[in-house]
């Protein structure tokens, strides 16, 4: 190989690194966040509006005066303020997941998950994303789950208790001895393996829960063969 | 005579045979495993065998491999298992005969009779008053009959109509559960092949290391091989146990489909009955007689049953040509009315006999799926401890 392949190689390497670190950060997560932004400037848009149609219609009746401009100038700023700053967007609390309903829990696993990222090893980040994309399609298979279902119950004890369970417990690990072997496997591996098996236990339940619609569809289209093509 | 030729062809409708106790020892094989995958499931095997060698035997890696052994597919049984607690509702639902398709075929048979001219007397008798003085027409009377029986018959018909559809909904989902059926057999099948596989080679690599490591070659009977044998056993039992269930549904779905026979031959024989009566008061009274709500169903049930619809037409016109040729039609009628009560006997006696192999199959399947029982619980214990740590890769494709 020579040299100039070898420095393209390595810079594709980095890039790569830095892509799954930064660049590909969860577009979901992303999305959430432009969503909150517009959702934001509306609230703004709407509370500054409500104000100058206030102070219109009060001054048609008590002219302002400078010293009314003034507070109206004031409460536009205090506004603005207010409402771009306010409703705090908490960040999710593990304690919180094991009484969050269960239709809103992949959910909120799932924010939760892309914030615990940055402490995670880079094959861990992989798996993480892969299980945030299985657990959005979790979520809308739930809604329609009732509480009380033996599924839901399952549904409950991996992603709301096992798999954040999971991350702390390597995250209580000192960050030195997270690469350190003990009985021939790193708390990393563990923790990539244990993430596996999470990543494939989702795809089964959700596999699991899709196995009633499936069969249904089947039967309809199996059916429709039966009555009017005839088959037997 | 002349109305043999509108006598139609039998209806035998046929009630499967009960469904037969499979010996776990004949349940491996009914499903092919394709070469490519016996080959990668050999080789599965193969690496599988050679890392326990290569442990210690005393080792926990040695023991975490045969707990992969005892574990040996524990997801494909439960798989199938899961399938086999659906069996028994199917046969069980069938026979419920009071529901559907039974009780409107009864409540059919009911109406009917109450037309039957034979049992109205001699209809051409005149009607008389106190047994003496003439009063009224009894033929016109007993038309007028028909005209009240319509609706009813017509309502009847179209209830039996959607009863099966409801019969070969029935049957398109059996066909989707045995297909879930086959692919979980399909799974099993490899597991049992993985199982007798391993089973071979562990005996072998025992036998081999008999000289140079004589420990290694006792852990490896004493605990490996146990419990691929126990495995073994226990995944052509719960095999065994599908393929009845395989079975069973077969059952069902022949049984639904010999009852829809029935059920479109009633329609079809009842609604012949109702056209013969038109014909038949036209010859005898020179009245019209209007049933319009059953020619319209009759239009309906001919294109839907096209066989017998054709069947249908080509009667009317011989019905047509006795009716005015035959100095006795009110025979021909009758005739028309045996057709449907013969229908509804072969219907009455098949239905007997499928209850019959309903019930052996339900005794049957019910000991074996009871007989699973065991090893299911004892594959859900064996699956919880081994939560975690590294997979072995045993399971099917």
């Amino acid at each position: 190989m020579s040299r100039s392949d070898e420095v393209l190689e390595r810079a594709n390497l980095t890039l790569e690194r830095a892509r799954e670190r930064h660049g590909v950060v969860a577009p979901r997560a992303r999305r959430r966040r432009e969503a909150e932004v517009l959702r934001r400037l509306g609230r703004i848009a709407a509370a500054d509006g409500a104000i100058l149609l206030a102070a219109l219609v009060f001054g048609w009746f008590v002219p302002l005066g400078l010293g009314g401009a003034m507070l109206v100038m004031a409460l536009l700023i205090a506004a603005t303020a207010l409402f771009a700053l306010m409703p705090v967007t908490r960040e999710v609390a593990v304690e919180a997941l094991v009484q969050a309903p269960i239709k809103s829990l992949p959910a909120q696993t799932e924010r939760w998950l892309a914030t615990q990222r940055p402490a995670l090893p880079a094959p861990a980040i992989t798996l993480a994303d892969a299980i945030g994309v299985k657990l959005d399609t979790l979520s809308a298979q739930l809604a329609t789950l009732p509480d009380d279902e033996p599924a839901a119950a399952e549904v409950r004890k991996l992603v709301g208790e096992q798999l954040p369970e999971l991350v702390r417990g390597y995250q209580r690990v000192p960050e030195p001895l997270r690469r350190v072997e003990r009985n021939g496997r790193t708390p990393d591996q563990q923790l990539v393996d244990g993430l596996k098996i999470i990543d494939t236990e989702i795809a089964a339940m959700t596999q699991q829960l899709a196995q009633g619609d499936l069969d249904s569809l089947a039967t309809r289209e199996r059916f429709l063969q039966i009555k009017y093509q005839g088959e037997e | 005579m002349a109305t043999q030729t509108t006598e139609e062809p039998a209806l035998v409708l046929t009630p499967p045979d009960p469904v037969p106790t499979v010996a776990p020892a004949k349940a491996a094989g009914l499903v092919p495993v394709d070469d490519t995958k016996r080959t990668e499931l050999q080789r599965r095997v193969d690496d599988f065998i050679d890392q326990l060698v290569a442990q210690d035997a005393n080792s926990p890696e040695f023991g975490k491999r045969v707990d992969a052994i005892s574990n040996l597919g524990a997801r494909e049984i439960r798989e199938a298992a899961g399938q086999s607690n659906r069996f028994l509702d199917r046969p069980v639902k069938a026979m419920d005969q009071e529901s559907g398709v039974g009780a409107d075929l009864a409540q059919l048979r009911r109406t009917i009779e109450d037309l039957d001219p034979g049992r109205q007397g001699n209809l051409l008798e005149p009607k008389k008053l106190f047994g003496m003085i003439p009063f009224g027409n009894k033929v016109r009377d007993y038309f007028d009959g028909y005209k009240s029986a319509q609706s009813h018959i017509a309502s009847i018909l179209k209830r039996l109509q959607s009863g099966k559809d409801e019969l070969l909904m029935d049957n398109a989902a059996i066909d989707t559960e045995r297909a879930n059926l086959w692919t979980a057999m399909g799974r099993l099948e490899q597991m049992i092949y993985l199982s007798k596989e391993m089973d071979q080679k562990l005996e072998d690599r025992a036998n081999e290391l008999d000289h140079s490591d004589p420990a290694k070659a006792k852990a490896i009977r004493e605990t490996a091989l146990f419990y691929v044998r126990q495995r073994s056993q226990d995944l052509l039992t719960q095999m065994a146990v599908t393929v009845q269930g395989y079975l069973a549904l077969d059952l069902v779905k022949k049984n639904n489909v010999e009852l829809v026979k029935g059920v479109d031959r009633a329609s079809t024989t009842t609604v012949g009955a109702l056209r013969t009566a038109v014909t038949v008061a036209q010859a005898l009274t020179n009245q019209k007689l209007v049933l319009e709500q059953i020619t319209a169903l009759n239009t309906t049930t001919a294109n839907i049953i096209d066989s017998t619809g054709k069947l249908l037409r080509s009667q009317t016109a011989t019905i047509h040509e006795q009716a005015a040729a035959s100095t006795i039609p009110v025979e021909v009628l009758q005739r028309a009315f045996q057709n449907v009560y013969d229908t509804m006997d072969a219907i009455d006696t098949f239905k007997l006999k499928a209850l019959d192999s309903m019930k052996t199959t339900i005794g049957t399947l019910s000991n074996e799926v009871e007989k699973s029982r065991g090893y299911i619980a004892r594959a859900e214990g064996a699956s919880q401890n081994a939560q975690g740590g590294e997979t072995f890769k045993l399971e099917a494709m």
